[in-house]
């Protein structure tokens, strides 16, 4: 019987090691590191192979490496912290702190008030966070205006639809997602006012069954060009399984789905990543709240390839410049309606920066509803 | 060539509901196995991520489905062996053995299948169950009025499917009548409602559950391999997304039934789906009860209720393996 | 070797210097054993006397340390109970080994035969030449849920038949059979004696030996006393081969004056969580000076009408009043202040009133210490009570601190009674007080209950074995389903008919006391009927009406 206990309580103990390893963290080394290097810590809320938004972050820190030298930074990364977990949130921020990283990402929007809160506690270490609002005095965030590449990706989408049938796999409905599906279309319906956006939510970044039934029930529907705020490929796999069109997001994505894949808005860290490293390494850090657009090489369209129609590559090189040097005031220049018919920005004037952050309806040729 | 009828809308809905519903079906079937020998094992999780992964990493490296087969079962015996020793020989606690299998077999198989991500089901397995080997072809009749169109509803209903999903209702078939007409089926249902019984009978309670608990972790383990290699074509971490659980909550709602498991797997199915055909009606917008939050809770809702008629049962009548979840010693003084 | 050779002279079972220890205890010392074919043999013994373990070292659950056990001539070794049922031998245990929610024949069939197939026709035909054969009336494809207990016994004794078995083990088969059953099992065993089956028979109740065997032996702490004809021998020979000396198994039964009504319930009807009925408008009186026994098959509502009374389970209808005051609904504490204390004896006999781990005396003090003032135990008086409790029923236990998990089932319980005796109730509710004890202790409770009803206090005796109820009770209510089948004087009836109402039937006959309809509840004990139901002699039954209905006078 003693026996018997101690070993079924080894047993399972090492079964719980094995977990332990196995779910563990993929940190870098941070033992006996020579005082030149800076020490950088990264949170992510997923795996950083999930081909999408935690890709696209990583590639950014791939290129500020390059940039500064692998010689020079020391990484700290943690991957698969679900930004609804606060618990989890705080003990990863902790360990980086703890491992004396001298600046911090978190990129992802409900990492905010746990990284306000180590902000605090921690003043001489840097806080970067992505997609939220709060600042402190070592705390800063940034965002990127990827309203202008999705807006270009909806002029493609326009010239593309022959069913003028055009689906959207939505994440979660929150303002960023709203905002991006209203670039979208008002890209759409600058070139094609006849053609309607559909939307499905999934209330997940990622979960490819869950995004494959979306963009199906899109199909079904009769869409034959597809667009996604998701961050797996799913929904390109499924529009190509179907014969049809898609434009992906985050990174390019045409691996996944050659036969379908037309272009995509990508965000590029890269630069923002390698300037802040560098000026904490210079001392000159310091809290800009950042919001990024084309022109600063934050967000971009990925190539168009062959599978684009010619008239559709024509529009985009003429509306592309325009963007660069106008940004979102050319996205949401009125006149809009939402879809209710309501005129929401009169004709002369663009949507305020403020209103932009707190979109909550969608405009003329979207059908579905926020929520 | 989108048919938007009502009836095709309908049986379009239906079709991909069954096939939403494959991974729950194995995996219910497989659970309801070992469930049949007595033992809870909420590592179902665990066991279809290590199936998954191991079966999909075989397929991309060894470009065969055999293999990758084998190498699904062989992925989540491996985790319902760990089950096995712990719960039957050691007579740990089931309940908190499941749930580390489940955390540990999310390990393994993520770790595993890091090579993986993103890689592509290899194309003659994709080509193998993109075959519809029931198909029939309707073009003679298709035009003709009613007899037409209810033919081709008929085959999108029935006849559309790959042969995964023909394998896995043949296999509800043969584990029902395995269960109930054969001496091994027997033998099992003894040994899940009294193993002190079926010890006095001279049946052999370890080895039985044994059986019955690999048996359960090798089909757990195809249930896992379907979501990678047939129908998303790649893998990522997590990728069964939970549906372990709702596997668990499944064999309570078809109450260790193979043949109500078909119908429990679709309903179950059919809820994951749902939600995207209730957002095309704007008027239910803003409906909490339609929510996409609230229709996956739906799944478990259906079972709690289960559960709670089940234990409200007359006297006499069955409520699941009298066993269940009890570790057994034979009397000892 | 040189074992004997096998021939038709050969005992069916050969069991010699059979020796088994556990740890230090010697459960089997040198026993030897001998079982002829077509024979009924009897295994007699008390409790701890080594039966089970010699019966399981036969059926191949234990290996003897030493020793050799001979089947039909052969030298054989069973290493588990798959050799012991292959070469013949089959254990009908006690304690039923069935699958509820299956039917018979599959729980006849599950562990034999090989393959995959499995003809449940030829099954059923078999089960039904064994079930013909025997005269057991069963029927194959009836549900174990629904059967009762004689009948699930019929499937364990089929089960082991339809394995080919010759040599049959029973196990206190007799223990919860209604005496209808017991003469059906008897039959079915006689009917094995004459197809040339052997059969073994453990028990401990003298008269069913008496009638039913052909040879007994006895065994008595682990070592063979003896084996006799039953023809050569009579009960009390028996007896004192068991206990080792000359033991008087009458039960006293005083006369007492009665000093009134203690109880009266009142078409009490209680439900368990589940929605079952479990007691059904129980009707009844009991009085000072009386002992009032309880009669029914396991489950008939003995433990809920204890529960109730005590205050520990929460009634549907109707009413409880102990000297006229309604006690339903009050709690537990209450109604121990009031004077009515309840053992009842489990069948794990510790799962109920004692802290298995605590001694003695912080057993008594459990009860006690919640109606004495102030924060502190006194933990003296507890000791001293703990002392006399057990000077005065002689507890055979190293001393009162000792754990009363480590005591044997007879101390234990005699330790739950006298810490119910001790609190000096006015109703003592007992139920299953002899519970797994031998001889000696069963007759010294059965003094102490007599004790307390000639000082006057109201027993309530729920008891199992209808040859003490009848002998030491007054009165016998009897239950089945949760209802009150009847009340009988008990120095007037007899087994048989207390069995048939155990199963159901209301008897009218005279002499019968039936409890419909009871007289109203009186205000107070001071209410005439009472005294002239009771006084001047408690054998007296309430007078039957024309139809066979209690007359209330009242």
């Amino acid at each position: 019987m003693h026996i018997r206990k101690i070993l079924s309580t080894l047993l399972l103990m090492t079964l719980l090691a094995g977990v332990m390893l196995a779910a563990g963290c993929q940190s870098g080394t941070p033992t006996n590191a020579p005082a030149e290097k800076v020490k950088v810590g990264v949170l992510y809320i997923s795996p950083i192979d999930d081909g999408g938004w935690s890709t696209a972050h990583n590639r950014g820190f791939v290129m500020a490496e390059n940039e500064i030298g692998k010689d020079k930074i020391e990484w700290v990364t943690k991957e698969n912290i679900p930004d609804t977990d606060a618990a989890a949130t705080e003990t990863a921020l902790r360990i980086m702190a703890d491992a004396g990283c001298q600046i911090i990402f978190a990129t992802s929007y409900n990492y905010m008030d746990t990284v306000e809160k180590l902000a605090k506690e921690y003043p001489e270490i840097k806080f970067e966070h992505c997609s939220g609002y709060k600042t402190a005095d070592n705390m800063d965030n940034y965002f990127g205006q990827i309203e202008q590449p999705r807006f270009l990706s909806g002029i493609v989408a326009g010239l593309t639809t022959k069913s003028n049938k055009i689906g959207y796999v939505a994440a979660i409905p929150i303002p960023e997602v709203v905002r991006g599906i209203n670039a979208f279309t008002l890209g759409v319906r600058s070139v094609n006012p006849d053609a309607e956006v559909h939307v499905r939510w999934t209330n997940t970044w990622f979960d490819l069954s869950l995004e494959s039934a979306a963009a199906n029930e899109l199909l079904n529907l009769g869409c034959d060009v597809t667009s996604q705020h998701q961050d797996s490929a799913a929904t390109l796999k499924a529009a190509e399984a179907k014969g049809v069109f898609g434009i992906g997001y985050d990174n390019p994505m045409g691996d996944a789905a050659p036969k379908a894949y037309l272009t995509a808005p990508i965000w590029n860290w890269g630069a923002y990543y390698t300037k802040k490293i560098k000026a904490v390494m210079d001392g000159t850090w310091s809290v800009e709240q950042y919001w990024g657009g084309m022109k600063e090489g934050m967000v971009g369209l990925d190539t168009l390839t062959d599978l684009v129609p010619q008239a559709a590559k024509e529009k985009v090189a003429e509306i592309e410049p325009m963007i660069l040097e106008q940004g979102n005031d050319y996205v949401f220049k009125g006149p809009i309606k939402d879809n209710q018919g309501n005129e929401k920005v009169a004709a002369g004037t663009s949507l305020s920066k403020a209103d932009q952050m707190g979109m909550d309806w969608f405009v003329e040729g979207v059908v579905g509803s926020v929520g | 060539m989108t048919d938007t009828t009502p009836l095709m809308v309908l049986a379009v809905f239906l079709a991909s509901a069954v096939r939403y519903s494959m991974p729950l079906l194995v995996g219910t079937l497989g659970e309801t196995v070992t469930e049949r020998s007595g033992h809870l094992n909420l590592g179902v999780e665990g066991m279809m991520l290590m199936g998954g992964a191991a079966g999909f990493v075989t397929a991309i490296r060894t470009d065969s489905l055999v293999l990758s087969l084998l190498a699904a079962m062989g992925g989540a015996i491996a985790g319902a062996l760990f089950y096995a020793v712990l719960t039957v020989t050691f007579r740990a606690n089931q309940v908190v053995t499941g749930l580390a299998l489940t955390l540990f077999g999310a390990g393994v198989a993520n770790t595993v299948g890091k090579g993986a991500v993103h890689a592509s089901t290899p194309p003659h397995i994709q080509a193998f169950f993109a075959w519809q080997p029931l198909r029939p072809d309707l073009s003679a009749i298709e035009s003709v009025p009613v007899l037409g169109p209810a033919a081709v509803f008929l085959r999108t209903v029935l006849l559309e499917y790959n042969i995964y999903v023909y394998m896995a209702v043949l296999l509800a078939v043969v584990l029902s009548l395995l269960l109930h007409r054969t001496r091994l089926g027997l033998h099992l249902r003894v040994v899940g409602e009294n193993p002190a019984s079926a010890d006095a009978s001279g049946i052999r309670v370890a080895a039985t559950r044994y059986g019955a608990i690999l048996v359960g972790g090798a089909l757990c383990g195809l249930a896992g391999l379907y979501l990678p290699l047939v129908h998303n074509g790649t893998w990522v971490e997590n990728i069964t997304g939970g549906r372990g659980w709702i596997v668990v909550a499944l064999v309570i709602f078809v109450r260790w039934s193979p043949l109500r498991a078909m119908l429990g797997a679709l309903l179950f199915g059919a809820l994951e789906i749902i939600g995207f055909k209730l957002q095309g009606f704007p008027q239910l917008a803003g409906n909490p009860l339609f929510s996409q939050y609230i229709i996956g809770m739906y799944p478990y809702i259906i079972t709690v209720i289960v559960l709670v008629a089940n234990s409200a049962r007359k006297k006499g009548g069955w409520r699941g393996p009298g066993a269940l979840g009890l570790p057994y010693f034979r009397e000892e003084r | 070797m040189g074992g004997p050779v096998p021939s038709a002279e050969c005992p069916a079972i050969e069991m010699a210097g059979i020796c088994k220890s556990f740890g230090h205890v010697r459960a089997n010392h040198n026993v030897g054993f001998s079982v002829r074919s077509g024979e009924i043999h009897a295994l007699l013994g008390e409790n701890g006397s080594g039966k089970s373990t010699l019966m399981n070292i036969l059926s191949g659950i234990y290996l003897p340390d030493a020793g050799s056990v001979a089947v039909r001539g052969r030298h054989v070794a069973f290493r588990s109970p798959r050799d012991a049922i292959a070469i013949g031998i089959g254990m009908v245990h006690q304690h039923f080994k069935l699958v509820e929610s299956m039917t018979a024949m599959e729980n006849i069939v599950a562990g034999t035969g090989r393959g995959l197939r499995l003809d449940r026709q030829q099954a059923r035909e078999r089960i039904r030449a064994f079930s013909r054969r025997f005269e057991m009336g069963l029927d194959p494809d009836k549900r174990v849920h629904d059967m009762s207990v004689g009948e699930k016994q019929t499937v364990e004794i089929l089960k082991v038949l339809y394995r080919g078995a010759d040599i049959l083990v029973l196990d206190e088969p007799t223990a919860v059979l209604t005496p209808q059953e017991i003469g059906r099992l008897f039959g079915i065993l006689r009917l094995m004696r004459q197809e040339g089956h052997s059969v073994i028979f453990i028990s401990h109740k003298l008269n069913e030996v008496m009638s039913l065997c052909d040879r007994v032996t006895v065994l008595r702490r682990g070592e063979t006393v003896g084996t006799v004809a039953v023809a050569d021998c009579t009960t009390s020979r028996l007896v004192e081969m068991m206990v080792g000396r000359v033991v008087d198994l009458s039960i006293d039964r005083p006369r007492v004056q009665s000093s009134g009504l203690c109880l009266s319930v009142r078409n009490l009807s209680v439900r368990d969580e589940e929605g079952i009925r479990k007691l059904d408008d129980v009707s009844f009186d009991l009085h000072h000076g009386e002992i009032l026994g309880v009669a029914g098959l396991a489950g008939s509502g003995q433990k809920e009408l204890c529960e109730t009374i005590a205050g520990l389970q929460a009634a549907e209808g109707g009413r409880i009043a102990f000297h006229g005051n309604d006690i339903l609904g009050r709690s537990p504490r209450d109604i121990i202040r009031l004077g009515i204390s309840m053992s009842f004896i489990p069948e794990d006999r510790l799962g109920m009133g004692l802290v298995a781990g605590m001694d003695i005396a912080d057993n008594v003090m459990l009860k006690d210490y919640a109606f004495r003032p102030g924060l502190f135990l006194d933990r003296t008086a507890a000791r001293k009570k703990a002392r006399e409790i057990v000077s005065r029923l002689s507890i055979d236990t190293p001393g009162i601190f000792h754990p009363v998990r480590k005591l044997s089932g007879g101390n234990i319980q005699k330790v739950i009674l006298g810490r119910e005796i001790d609190l000096n109730p006015k109703l003592l509710i007992t139920a299953y007080a002899v519970r797994g004890l031998d001889i000696h202790s069963s007759y010294t409770i059965y003094r102490l209950l007599n004790d307390q009803k000639v000082k006057g206090v109201a027993v309530l005796y729920i008891g199992e074995d209808l040859d003490v109820l009848l002998e030491l009770c007054d009165r016998i209510l009897v239950l089945f389903n949760g209802r009150v089948t009847g009340i009988v004087d008990a120095r007037s009836s007899t087994k048989e008919r207390i069995g048939l109402m155990m199963t159901g039937e209301t008897p009218r006959a005279e002499g019968w006391q039936v409890p419909l309809p009871v007289p109203p509840l009186p205000a107070s004990n001071a209410c005439p009927v009472a005294d002239r139901l009771l006084s001047p002699d408690s054998d007296r039954t309430m007078p039957a009406g024309p139809d066979g209905k209690g007359g209330g006078p009242c």
